[in-house]
C-alpha cells in the first residue's frame, strides 16, 4: 500500500499518510514511506545489511516516533538505508515494545539518487488510528 | 490565516489578547502588514496562542513578519521566559539547532567574478560537501568530538581553519559558554561526526551575491559591514547543526515528554511543546546539550567558510587577504539564549526562544564587537534563491520584541505543491537566463526552493522595517548557488 502526502499539514516540510491491516504492516510501510520520500527509487536498496532495531514506548504514536526516528539515526550515522524484514510489536506492562529487523545497504551516490533528506520524525500530528480492520498512521518529518 | 479577533495595535504590529484561549498567560502579538497575516496559515494562530500558555513566558508571545506553521512553536516564533519560573521547549528552539547564516565579503566586483563565475561554483561544489550522506570536510573521533563541541568555531579557529579575529564576527564570539558533552547521547555523536563542515539538504545553501547598484539602502552602514561598493561581491552561507543537533532535539523532546506531566505537572495541547522547568535537571542538561550543538553549528559554518576561501584562492590566484575575504557576521536563528533585557524597567537575565527568528542587537548593546557597537548588530537574512537576500541592522526599537527580527522570507507553498509547479531542470536553466549560476544534488529538491514558493522577501523586510525591528542595509542578489 503506498504513502499518501498530505498537503495541508506542514510548508515548509512534509506530512505523509499510510494503512495497514496490522499493526506491523502499519509500521512497515512508514518505514517505506521514508525511502520513498527520500530516493527517486527506493527498489534499488539491496538486502546487504541487517540490523535489529528495539523501541519501548508508552502509546503506540511515541513508539511510531521511535521507531522511525532509528531509521533516521541509521541513515546519518552509518549511511544506512533500511527496510523492514520483520516487525513483531507487543503490549508491555509499561505500553508497548517493538523488536525489528530491518535489511538494506550503504548509501551509494551512483545508484541512490535523493529527492529529498529526511532529518527528523516530528510529533507534529503524530497519529496512529485503527478504524474498522485498518491501521492507519500520520506522520510530519522534518526534511 | 483569519485575522478575526486580532487587535490592531499599528500598520505592522498586531495583537490577540490574552482571552483568545483558556491558560494564555499573556497575549500573542505578529510583526507583520495584514496582507503578510493573510498569507500566514492557520496554524500560526494556533500555535502562537499555544506559545502563550507556557510557564514563565514574559510580556507576550510574538511571530515575527515571515512567520509559517511549525512544530510547537510557529516559524518567526520569539518567546522569552523567566528562567527562575519558566521552561525551556525544545519546540521554541527547533530541529536544527543554530541553523544560520554566515555572510563573508570579498572586495571582487561583479564584472571581476562574471568570467570565473561557472569554474568558481563548480569547484565550490565540488569542495562543500552537500546532499544527503556526503561526509563533511573534518571527521573527528570521540575525544575530539567533545573538544569540538564546548569551543564551537574557536575550535575550527584553534586548529587551522580561520583566524582568531573571526570569532568577533560570530554571536557569542562562535563559542557558547554553557555547553556540556556530558549532556548529548552518544547516537548525537555518531550522527554529528562525519558531518562537520558539510552544507546538508533542504533549504540549506551557499550563495555568490552581489551588492547591486540601487541596492544599498544605508551607504553608512553598509560600509562599516564591510559593503564599500556597488557591484562587491559577498558569500552566504546556510546551514546548521546537521544531524548533530536534530538528534540532540529528538533525545530530549521524548525525554522533557516522560517528565513534564508525571515530574512536574506541566501540560501543553500540542506534544510539540514539550518543556520542562528551566533549573530542573532535565531543563540543564537539554540546555547544556543544545549549547553543545549551537557550537557544532558555528564550527561547522566556520569550516565551510575555510573551504570557500580556498577556492576563492584557487580560482583568483590570490591570498584570501589579497582578495578582501572578511567574515562579515555569523547569527544563529534557531535558539534559545540567556540574555541581558529590560524587562518592566528593570535589567534581567532572560531566556530568550527564537525559532527562525534572528537576535538583531541595537547599538551599543553589549555583546557586539567593537566595530559593530555604534551600527548595531548585522542581521542576514537569507531570501530565496532567486530573488535575494538582506543585510539588516538592529535598532533600539526592537525591544518589545526582545531585539529579535525575521529569519527569511517563509514559504507560501508546500514543498509538495511546489514540486508539482516548478521542475528542477528547467527552474536551473531559467535561472541561468537570469544571471543565477545554481548547481544541486537533487533536483526535486531545487524545485521545492523556487523564488514563487517563498513569500516576498522585500515585503518581509519592509514589515520589519515599519515595526521597527531591523532596518534594511543592503539586498543582495544571486548570481551563483550551490544546493544540497
Amino acid at each position: 500500500m503506498a504513502y499518501e502526502i498530505i498537503d495541508d499539514l506542514s510548508r515548509a516540510d512534509i506530512a505523509f499518510r499510510v494503512r495497514g491491516g496490522s499493526l506491523g504492516e502499519l509500521f512497515s510501510e512508514g518505514a517505506k514511506a521514508l525511502v520513498s520520500i527520500m530516493l527517486h527509487d527506493p527498489g534499488v536498496i539491496r538486502p546487504n545489511r541487517t540490523i535489529k532495531i528495539q523501541c519501548r514506548a508508552g502509546d503506540l504514536e511515541l513508539l511510531y516516533f521511535d521507531f522511525l526516528s532509528e531509521l533516521v539515526f541509521y541513515k546519518d550515522s552509518e549511511l544506512l538505508l533500511l527496510l523492514p524484514e520483520r516487525i513483531d510489536i507487543a503490549e508491555s506492562e509499561d505500553g508497548y515494545r517493538l523488536a525489528c529487523e530491518a535489511r538494506g545497504e550503504k548509501i551509494d551516490h551512483g545508484r541512490h539518487r535523493f529527492i529529498v533528506d529526511i532529518k527528523a520524525i516530528t510529533l507534529h500530528h503524530l497519529s496512529v488510528l485503527k478504524e474498522n480492520d485498518t491501521w492507519t498512521a500520520t506522520v510530519v518529518v522534518d526534511v | 490565516m483569519k485575522a478575526d479577533g486580532i487587535k490592531k495595535i499599528h500598520d505592522y504590529l498586531f495583537e490577540i489578547p490574552a482571552d483568545f484561549k483558556a491558560g494564555m498567560r499573556v497575549p500573542a502579538r505578529i510583526y507583520a502588514s495584514l496582507k503578510l497575516i493573510q498569507e500566514m496559515d492557520n496554524a500560526v494562530l494556533e500555535q502562537l496562542t499555544n506559545v502563550a500558555l507556557l510557564p514563565g513566558i514574559i510580556n507576550h508571545a510574538i511571530v515575527m513578519p515571515d512567520g509559517h506553521s511549525g512544530y510547537g512553536f510557529p516559524i518567526g516564533g520569539v518567546a522569552a521566559m523567566d528562567p527562575e519560573t519558566g521552561v525551556i521547549s525544545p519546540g521554541g528552539i527547533g530541529f536544527d539547532i543554530n541553523c544560520g547564516v554566515r555572510l563573508m565579503a570579498t572586495s571582487l566586483t561583479y564584472e571581476e567574478v562574471k568570467p570565473k563565475l561557472k569554474a568558481l561554483v563548480q569547484a565550490l561544489f565540488n569542495r562543500i560537501p552537500t546532499g544527503v550522506g556526503s561526509e563533511g570536510m573534518v571527521k573527528l573521533k570521540r575525544d575530539r568530538l567533545d573538544e569540538a563541541m564546548s569551543l564551537g568555531a574557536r575550535w575550527a579557529v584553534e586548529n587551522g581553519y580561520g583566524e582568531e579575529s573571526d570569532l568577533d564576527y560570530i554571536e557569542e564570539g562562535g563559542c557558547m559558554a554553557d555547553a556540556d558533552p556530558a549532556a548529548v547521547s552518544d547516537r548525537a555523536r555518531e550522527r554529528g561526526r562525519e558531518q562537520i563542515g558539510s552544507l546538508g539538504s533542504g533549504n540549506h545553501y551557499l550563495e555568490i551575491q552581489v551588492a547591486k547598484r540601487g541596492n544599498i539602502f544605508d551607504r553608512e552602514l553598509a560600509v562599516q559591514f564591510g559593503i564599500f561598493r556597488e557591484g562587491q561581491v559577498v558569500v552566504m552561507i546556510h546551514s546548521g547543526s546537521r544531524g548533530f543537533g536534530h538528534q540532540i532535539a529528538t533525545d530530549y523532546l521524548k525525554q522533557f515528554l516522560s517528565v513534564m506531566g508525571p515530574k512536574y505537572g506541566l501540560s501543553m495541547p500540542d506534544r510539540e511543546l514539550a518543556c520542562a522547568p528551566f533549573h530542573s535537571k532535565e531543563g540543564q542538561l537539554y540546555y547544556r546539550a543544545m549549547n553543545c550543538a549551537i557550537n557544532f553549528a558555528f564550527l561547522n559554518r566556520q569550516i565551510m567558510m575555510h573551504g570557500v576561501k580556498r577556492v576563492f584562492s584557487d580560482i583568483f590566484k590570490k591570498s584570501p587577504e589579497e582578495l578582501g575575504l572578511r567574515l562579515v557576521y555569523d547569527v544563529c536563528h534557531n535558539t534559545a539564549k540567556l540574555e541581558t533585557h529590560l524587562v518592566r524597567g528593570r535589567e534581567r537575565t532572560i531566556l530568550v526562544h527564537r525559532k527562525g527568528a534572528t537576535r538583531a542587537f541595537p547599538p551599543g548593546m553589549k555583546g557586539l564587537p567593537s566595530r559593530y557597537r555604534q551600527t548595531g548588530q548585522p542581521i542576514l537574512i537569507g531570501g530565496s534563491m532567486e530573488t535575494g537576500s538582506y543585510l539588516l541592522a538592529g535598532m533600539a526599537t526592537g525591544a518589545d520584541a526582545f531585539y529579535s527580527t525575521c529569519h527569511g522570507s517563509g514559504r507560501v507553498m508546500s514543498r509538495h505543491q511546489a514540486k508539482k509547479i516548478y521542475n528542477g531542470r528547467d527552474l536551473q536553466k531559467h535561472m541561468e537566463e537570469q544571471g543565477i549560476y545554481v548547481l544541486t544534488s537533487s533536483f526535486p529538491g531545487l524545485a521545492e526552493e523556487a523564488g514563487g514558493a517563498y513569500k516576498n522577501v522585500d515585503e518581509v523586510i519592509r514589515a520589519t522595517e515599519k515595526g521597527g525591528l531591523s532596518k534594511a542595509v543592503v539586498k543582495l542578489v544571486p548570481i551563483g548557488n550551490i544546493k544540497g
